[in-house]
């Protein structure tokens, strides 16, 4: 028994120290801060007016690590109080992933079905998968050109949708 | 006369001892000729030299033969590693003894339970299992990436994704 117990520390230990090391087999999560504005620079930079004509704005996590999710509403584009229209703001993306490359690709559609017709803007980054425990990047959205709405220059024409 | 006497009682002697000598002779031979057709003898069993000493009483040609040896050991047998299997089965009288000897006797003290000794090795191995398996899981819970970072509203504004969330 006390040979057995003493057995079964040695393997914790080794195998803690193991993972201490990095070997495989052990989790470390990674973040990456993705700083998501709308581009207002450019040869079609978004308009308050444009952004705001966005319903829903979807990532998608390729290469290293893979995932799709929708910003919330309110976020993308900003309407807090006060805040700025063309800056959604940051959101963080944990991983496990421990070499490659991760790209985050990020949709702005006029409709919350999300259809190709109405995609207003397109953006992606491509940060590097690294022992850094925390990494940064920025992701704009630029202006396609395509657009399915009536976009004014007042506030008060996002969100409308006129079809037909 | 006298010399005629001495001479035939010369003769007589001369006579008798030539008789006697042949008559050894034959007993010798008939001896020899015993021991060669003797099937129990042995390498060690004696086949030839002088017949002096067995023949040297001898007087009479119809002796009889001397016993067949019916006990013998070979030579080549090794009396300190004896190969018959009664023999190694056999324990030494002297080992059954010390095992004797060595017996313990039967443990008349308190039950097992009442010993400080038994108390003491149950509590050390309900301290190791339970060691062990809240040091497994948290060997496994760092292992599964340990506890994720928290989410920061206020730093995170668009939300956090990904594993763990």
């Amino acid at each position: 028994m006390g040979l057995a117990r003493s057995r079964g520390m040695l393997a914790a230990a080794a195998l803690a120290i193991v993972c201490a090391l990095g070997g495989a087999g052990c989790n470390t999560y990674k973040y990456y801060n993705i700083h998501v504005t709308f581009d207002n620079a450019g040869s079609m930079p978004f308009t308050t007016a444009s952004a705001f004509s966005v319903q829903s704005c979807v990532v998608n996590v390729s290469g290293a690590d893979s995932s799709q999710f929708r910003l919330p509403q309110g976020r993308c584009p900003n309407m807090t109080p006060g805040g700025n229209v063309l800056d959604p703001g940051v959101f963080e993306f944990s991983t496990f992933a421990d070499s490659g490359n991760l790209t985050f690709t990020i949709d702005a559609f006029q409709d919350v079905t999300e259809t190709a017709a109405c995609k207003i803007g397109h953006g992606t980054v491509t940060l590097p998968v690294s022992a850094t425990i925390t990494t940064a990047g920025d992701l704009k959205i630029v202006n396609t050109g395509t657009s399915c709405v009536t976009t004014g220059n007042t506030q008060g024409d996002a969100g409308l949708v006129v079809k037909g | 006369m006298p010399g005629i006497v001495v001479v035939a009682a010369a003769v007589v002697a001369a006579s008798v001892l030539v008789s006697a000598r042949d008559a050894r002779a034959d007993v010798a031979f008939r001896k020899k000729t015993l021991a060669a057709n003797d099937t129990t003898a042995t390498e060690a069993s004696s086949s030839g030299g002088e017949p002096g000493g067995e023949v040297e009483g001898a007087t009479d040609t119809d002796a009889p033969p001397p016993p067949a040896k019916t006990q013998y050991v070979p030579q080549a047998e090794d009396k300190d590693k004896p190969r018959d299997p009664s023999l190694l089965d056999q324990t030494p009288a002297e080992g059954q003894l010390a095992a004797k000897g060595k017996a313990k006797p039967k443990d008349t003290g308190p039950p097992f339970y009442q010993k400080w000794q038994f108390w003491a090795i149950t509590g050390g191995v309900v301290i190791g299992v339970v060691g062990a398996v809240l040091g497994g899981r948290a060997l496994w819970h760092q292992m599964q990436g340990g506890d994720i970072q928290a989410c920061n509203p206020m730093t995170f504004t668009a939300g956090c994704y990904g594993q763990g969330r």
